[in-house]
């Protein structure tokens, strides 16, 4: 019995270790709180609860303030509402044989100028109302407004409104208003011409083939653009106003009979809860609605490209369009969408497989090359070629810093000049880009600050993240490299093999919209990876991806 | 959010007291020693080990073996003063080297690799070990198991590392007189010349010599020979299974005998003289042989079939004899009596001289005959001395070269 | 039991269900089994143990999910008790449940027995294992859904580098090394069975997915396929370990599937040196392994005691590392493991017998068909 005893208490392990046991239990305990903690903090400042505004909104004066039909007064009115906009035009007129008076309202810079002159002002001063046709109007005054929209004014656009308030909203928005007196309902002429681009080839997203057709700030443009692709009756375009404040067009898109209805029906109910003064960009509605805030990677995919949101409808996706904004949002994202870009299905089969691989080749690299440099050159000289250590041994003699340290002076150098070279104007910025990489780096070697070699393996790193054709997409892989990078000082080679289990971890885990992130890769599914790291033969490419749950999976019709 | 901050500061507090203690094992490269050769001797006490030993800087040891590390890059600079200031390379001053030999005396292989550390700022690491060279005098002191015992057991020694046995001593192998060169990545890569010359060994690893020394049987280590930190792959040492001792050696011809036994020839030269007194000279492309063993009534006996196929790559006939198919004929002839002459010879050796079996017949027996095997195995070689071996050779001429006259 | 799982019930496709048999078998063995085996065979016939006991396994695993597919979308651990009652059923599943625990114990402890020897020396062991065990219980937290998608994502990249690896080790291949072929007759084959069974541990996941199978019907061909590929590596690995090494050089070597990698080198191809390959993705084996036992037992916890699946996932990592700790040394450890093993050849190869007849015999669950 004793003897029984003392080998039980033989094998008891130390306090230590019970210690330790004690930590692996209570560090995730605690952080998991934290996390929650955070996504709730971030939930409840937006969104879920939609009736409570922090300052309450003033009304507007002209509420419920209809047009009386008596000139001064409603001049005066509009006027005192409008207070003192520099760039609010008043002009009187008085409109040829009548004695009625009249005011045009518009704004300055907004307005199509030579619209008023030739088909508002000339019709009206020049014109007016026929001489047997005058005894007419003094029985009603209906008879006025007729007149003026069906006879004088060639315009199309032309809204009578008999609420100030929307008539002030209209003006400022950039129509022209009309007053005329005698007359209960002001008239609302043409459309805001604010200045709008031409449309181009997106900057962000450059093709080498493809159509270079980018979005401009102009929702109407942008959705013209999806209409003008291609005749097709299933695409649907619903119209959201978000913003509380400034009040913003958004279109949901998508296919009607491609897409699947729980989908729409999640992504609009999410955008109904927005809550929010103006929604700047796109960017905003993409951090509203996406699922998980506390992800590096992009729940939502952002795009210039027309052709890329009509690809995406087409294979069950939605696409969001914002008004003042030429970043459109697909969703869901998967992260095989990531590392595509359209040119890989315009190009022919075997150049898009290439590519393909060329850029999770280049993905890999991006994100784990600087680790695996550190972890070789601080933990393992025994598993790379005994040459190449020889080398580096002979390059890294004299570089006072540990390989980490090492590391990071470089690639923060290197993020540090690409953010400047985007800020910077476009003839300094590859001035900059000579200085910073050849020479600053040059110098670095020669001070014998950092080795050669490193030199190396962070520009092979830099021109790998570029490969990668979406930016934001990028960015993440920036980010987690810096992760990889201290998972790699701390614990070498296991390091590294840890900080990639935890990125799969956390994919495997994210959703987009109740799509899982690594759809296509898992569960395995050969006809999903034809459009995988491969690109099939088009003919070979029958389905559209199974994972949308797509009300029509045969790509054929 | 109060509450928040405060949760996060302790978290944060909590993560850095762990990220402090990391890094126990990170060991930047240029801070180590990389040792690409280790030659093992016969003891033998340098003056600076002497010298410090009369100030009082000896520890209790037995003066059993000597080991030399090669270490390269000899660190430039810092490095070089370093080496000189203490000057322990053997093959003269480091200046114009591309390494470094160090030696130090003991009874323990790992003893005197950490006394290492309290000699160089820098640790030695074993990972990038390519070559051990072991002297012929100490292998006939001490038998391989114990020599290689540290060496077998350690984890940063890589199992491919080369071993070779060199005549003189271990140091002179690893030492060049010729500026730049590496010894140790000489030794590796004469190696690689088997496809030239069948008098190399195959390449005998840390792994394959630990399973043969596992099996028991004899075998055999390429030999270096050296002159003047010159050296050259020449002939094989041999080691008797029971003891893992030196036991003596084979010349180039004997292991160029053997290289058609054991029919593993990537390339080689064959040189007879004609009847007319001239030499000819037969370039191996191909070679094959088959060991067949064969047992009546218990009495085992071996028949060996060679093949090779060639060329006539030189004639020094004069006036010239053109190549014609009965000219070839009769060479062929010619070099098969050559290559006999070298299979007798080391056939002698093997049986009759030292008593062990290298041509790799236990194995060809194992396979064959897994029972008798079993019987025999333990006194092998013995009777390996009194077992009749016959064998037939055939050499075809394929073709004449270039140029057929 | 519907309060064990979060969220609406959890499906698996039957490749993800193969796969998961796969990893799971996958696992500390690649390194060891060479040596286990020629200790025990001690001739160059090792690979046809290996042959003859996954054939074994083949018809364990098919006994197990001929059982499970009587009770559809029930675990081991709820579907005992109609079988045996509840207090034998407790009993089992306890078994089971400080099986699943004891495995991820022990590779937890040969994982930092091997990373603290070629990779991190001097590592503290806790340093190594509480960043590592974190990650799986990230991972275990996902449920078993998100558990099957990392496995298939690491599947390709194991079999990807130890083929590559092992290709490369043909290098040093001599088919000598593996005659002759039953040259002392079928004995010591048979000797090679019981070590190799214990390899062959982990077609028992089965006992859990098979209930969260989108079609359990396809239960067999999951559990076969899952069978047949580690049996197929693990033949191919040792034939390469024993033709490179030879029976004599893999006896003595505590990790001979390492020390094949570091037998050879293979200059000018960008590595050189391809041991880096193999541990990066034994380290993956390891952590699949790990997780899937961790959700295992946490899940039979839930579901016995019908608490919350959260909780336990977090009160079995300490147990865990904790029982990892107890061995002394790597002998001991390597002992720890043989142990469970040879439960599991009773908790999974006899008991799953046991009830199958007994369910037959007393018409309990579902006909599969």
């Amino acid at each position: 019995m004793i003897l029984l005893w003392s080998t039980i208490l033989y094998y008891v392990p130390k306090w230590t270790v019970f210690a330790q046991a004690f930590l692996l239990l209570l560090i995730p305990l605690l952080l998991i709180p934290m996390f929650k903690m955070i996504r709730k903090s971030l939930n409840s400042s937006f969104s879920l609860k939609p009736d409570k505004y922090s300052p309450p909104r003033t009304k507007s004066p002209l509420e419920g303030i209809r047009m009386t039909g008596q000139f001064d007064k409603d001049v005066k009115v509009i006027r005192n509402a409008i207070g003192n906009q520099a760039d609010v035009r008043f002009r009187e007129i008085m409109i040829k044989g009548t004695k009625s008076r009249a005011v045009i309202l518009y704004v300055e810079g907004l307005t199509d100028i030579d619209l008023i002159d030739s088909h508002i002002l000339r019709p009206l001063m020049l014109q007016g109302v026929q001489e047997e046709q005058r005894n007419s109007f003094f029985h009603s005054k209906n008879i006025m407004k007729n007149y003026l929209t069906e006879q004088l004014m060639t315009v199309s656009e032309l809204q009578p409104e008999p609420s100030l308030k929307k008539f002030v909203e209209s003006v400022l928005f950039g129509k022209t208003g009309l007053i005329v007196e005698g007359m209960q309902e002001a008239l609302i002429i043409g459309a805001a011409k604010g200045k709008s681009r031409s449309i181009e080839d997106p900057i962000s997203e450059a093709l080498l083939r493809g159509p270079r057709v980018g979005f401009t700030e102009r929702l109407g443009d942008n959705t013209g653009l999806l209409r003008l692709h291609g005749q097709n009756e299933s695409l649907v375009l619903t119209k959201f106003e978000v913003g509380n404040r400034v009040k913003k067009d958004l279109v949901l898109a998508y296919m009607r009979d491609i897409a699947n209805p729980k989908l729409v029906e999640e992504v609009s109910s999410r955008i109904q809860k927005i809550e929010i003064d103006d929604p700047m960009e796109s960017g905003y509605i993409e951090q509203l609605i996406e699922d998980n805030v506390l992800s590096p990677f992009q729940q939502v995919h952002n795009t210039e490209r027309p052709d890329r949101v009509i690809a995406g409808l087409l294979e069950g996706r939605v696409a969001i369009l914002l008004d003042g904004t030429p970043f459109a949002l697909i969703l869901p994202v998967t992260f095989s969408m990531l590392l595509q870009s359209p040119e890989d299905y315009y190009d022919r089969w075997l150049p898009g497989t290439f590519i393909r691989v060329l850029r999770f080749l280049a993905a890999m690299l991006a994100l784990l090359a600087p680790a695996l440099y550190i972890s070789f050159i601080s933990y393992h000289p025994g598993l790379i070629p005994t040459k190449l250590a020889l080398s580096i041994t002979e390059t890294r003699q004299g570089v006072p810093f540990p390989s980490i340290i090492e590391a990071l002076i470089m690639e923060i150098s290197i993020e540090i000049l690409r953010e400047a070279g985007i800020r910077l104007p476009k003839p300094i910025g590859p001035a900059m880009g000579i200085v910073g990489g050849l020479i600053i780096g040059d110098a670095a070697v020669n001070a014998g600050i950092v080795s050669p070699f490193l030199v190396i393996v962070v520009a092979v790193t830099a021109i790998s993240s570029f490969t990668i054709p979406v930016y934001s997409a990028g960015i993440t892989l920036r980010i987690l490299r810096f992760t990889g990078m201290f998972s790699a000082a701390v614990l070498g080679l296991f390091g590294v093999v840890l900080f990639f289990l935890l990125v799969c971890s956390h994919l495997v885990r994210l959703k987009s919209f109740g799509v899982p992130y690594v759809s296509p890769m898992t569960p395995y599914n050969i006809s999903e990876w034809k459009d995988f790291i491969i690109r099939a033969p088009l003919k070979m490419m029958k389905k559209r991806p199974s994972m949308l749950k797509p009300n029509d999976s045969d790509r054929r019709n | 959010m109060n509450r928040l901050i405060r949760q996060s500061l302790r978290i944060i507090a909590a993560m850095l007291l762990v990220l402090n203690t990391g890094c126990w094992s990170s060991q930047e490269i240029e801070d180590l020693s990389i040792v690409v050769g280790l030659g093992l001797d016969v003891a033998n006490e340098s003056k600076f080990e002497r010298d410090i030993a009369k100030q009082g800087g000896a520890y209790p040891k037995r003066n059993v073996l000597t080991a030399t590390v090669q270490i390269v890059p000899p660190i430039s600079g810092r490095g070089q003063r370093q080496g000189q200031g203490q000057g322990q390379s053997q093959g003269g001053s480091s200046g114009g080297k591309a390494y470094l030999n160090e030696k130090l005396t003991g009874d323990s292989i790992f003893q005197i690799y950490r006394q290492f550390s309290v000699r160089r700022d820098r640790p030695l690491v074993g990972h990038h070990l390519k070559v051990i060279v072991v002297a012929s005098d100490l292998a006939k002191q001490y038998s391989l198991e114990q020599i290689f015992d540290f060496i077998l057991r350690d984890n940063d020694i890589r199992p491919s590392c080369l071993v070779v046995v060199s005549h003189r001593d271990a140091i002179e192998a690893l030492s060049s007189s010729e500026p730049g060169e590496i010894p140790a990545f000489y030794l590796t890569g004469l190696v690689n010349n088997r496809y030239r010359s069948n008098k190399i060994l195959p390449p005998v690893t840390l792994i394959k010599l630990d399973s043969t020394m596992q099996s028991g049987t004899s075998f055999l280590l390429q030999n270096v020979v050296t002159y003047n930190g010159e050296h050259k792959f020449s002939g094989a040492a041999i080691f008797k299974g029971s003891s893992k001792k030196w036991i003596g050696e084979l010349t180039q011809f004997d292991v160029e005998g053997l290289s058609w036994i054991r029919g593993d020839i990537h390339g080689g030269v064959l040189k007879a003289y004609a009847p007319g007194g001239y030499t000819v000279t037969y370039e191996m492309r191909d070679s094959s042989s088959k060991i067949i063993p064969k047992v009546k009534d218990g009495e085992i006996s071996f028949h060996i079939k060679m093949k090779s196929e060639g060329r006539l790559i030189e004639d020094w006939s004069f006036p010239e004899i053109p190549s014609t198919e009965g000219y070839l004929k009769e060479m062929e002839k010619v070099f098969e009596k050559q290559a006999s002459k070298q299979i007798d010879q080391v056939l002698h050796k093997m049986q009759h001289v030292y008593h062990v079996d290298v041509g790799g017949f236990d194995k060809e027996l194992q396979i064959k005959h897994p029972k008798l095997w079993k019987k025999i195995k333990d006194q092998w070689d013995d009777t390996f001395s009194r077992i009749p071996i016959t064998y037939e050779i055939d050499i075809k001429i394929t073709d004449a070269g270039s140029s057929t006259d | 039991m519907s309060s064990s799982n979060t969220g609406p019930k959890e499906n698996i496709s039957t490749s993800q269900a193969a796969v998961m048999v796969i990893n799971y078998m996958l696992g500390a063995g690649i390194l060891t089994l060479p040596r286990t085996t020629a200790e025990a065979v001690r001739t160059p016939d090792a690979w046809i143990s290996i042959i003859v006991s996954g054939l074994i396994v083949l018809a364990a695993g098919w006994i197990l999910v001929s059982l499970c597919k009587r009770f559809q979308g029930k675990t081991w651990f709820q579907f005992v008790p109609e079988i045996t009652g509840k207090w034998i059923a407790f009993l089992l599943s306890l078994l089971v449940i400080g099986y699943f625990m004891i495995i991820a114990a022990s590779e937890i402890r040969i994982l930092a027995e091997v990373t603290g020897l070629f990779l991190l020396e001097g590592t503290p062991i806790w340093a190594i294992v509480l960043p590592f065990m974190w990650i799986g219980l990230y991972l275990t937290l996902g449920g078993i859904n998100c558990i099957a998608r990392l496995y298939e994502i690491i599947l390709p990249i194991t079999l990807v580098f130890l083929v590559l690896a092992l290709l490369l080790s043909s290098k040093i291949f001599d088919a000598d090394n593996l005659k002759p072929v039953l040259g002392s007759g079928i004995m010591p084959v048979l000797r090679g069975i019981k070590p190799t069974l214990l390899s062959f541990t982990g077609y028992e996941i089965m006992l859990v997915a098979t209930a969260f199978m989108k079609f359990p019907k396809k239960a067999t061909r999951a559990v076969i396929t899952g069978i047949s590929v580690p049996v197929v590596i693990y033949t191919f690995t040792v034939v390469m370990v024993i033709g490179g090494m030879s029976i004599n050089g893999v006896e003595k070597r505590t990790w001979p599937t390492l020390d094949l990698m570091r037998s050879f080198e293979v200059q000018g191809l960008l590595f050189e040196r391809f041991e880096s390959l193999l541990l990066v993705i034994w380290i993956m084996q390891i952590f699949s392994t790990f997780t899937v036992t961790l959700y295992a037992a946490s899940l039979g916890w839930s579901q016995i005691l019908n608490r919350k699946f959260r909780t336990f996932v977090f009160a079995l990592l300490p147990v865990m590392f904790l029982i990892a700790m107890i061995p002394k040394d790597v002998t001991e450890a390597f002992k720890l493991g043989d142990t469970v093993g040879y439960a599991s050849v009773f908790l999974f190869g006899v008991i799953p017998l046991i009830l199958l007849l007994v369910s037959l015999v007393r018409k309990k669950g579902a006909k599969p068909n």
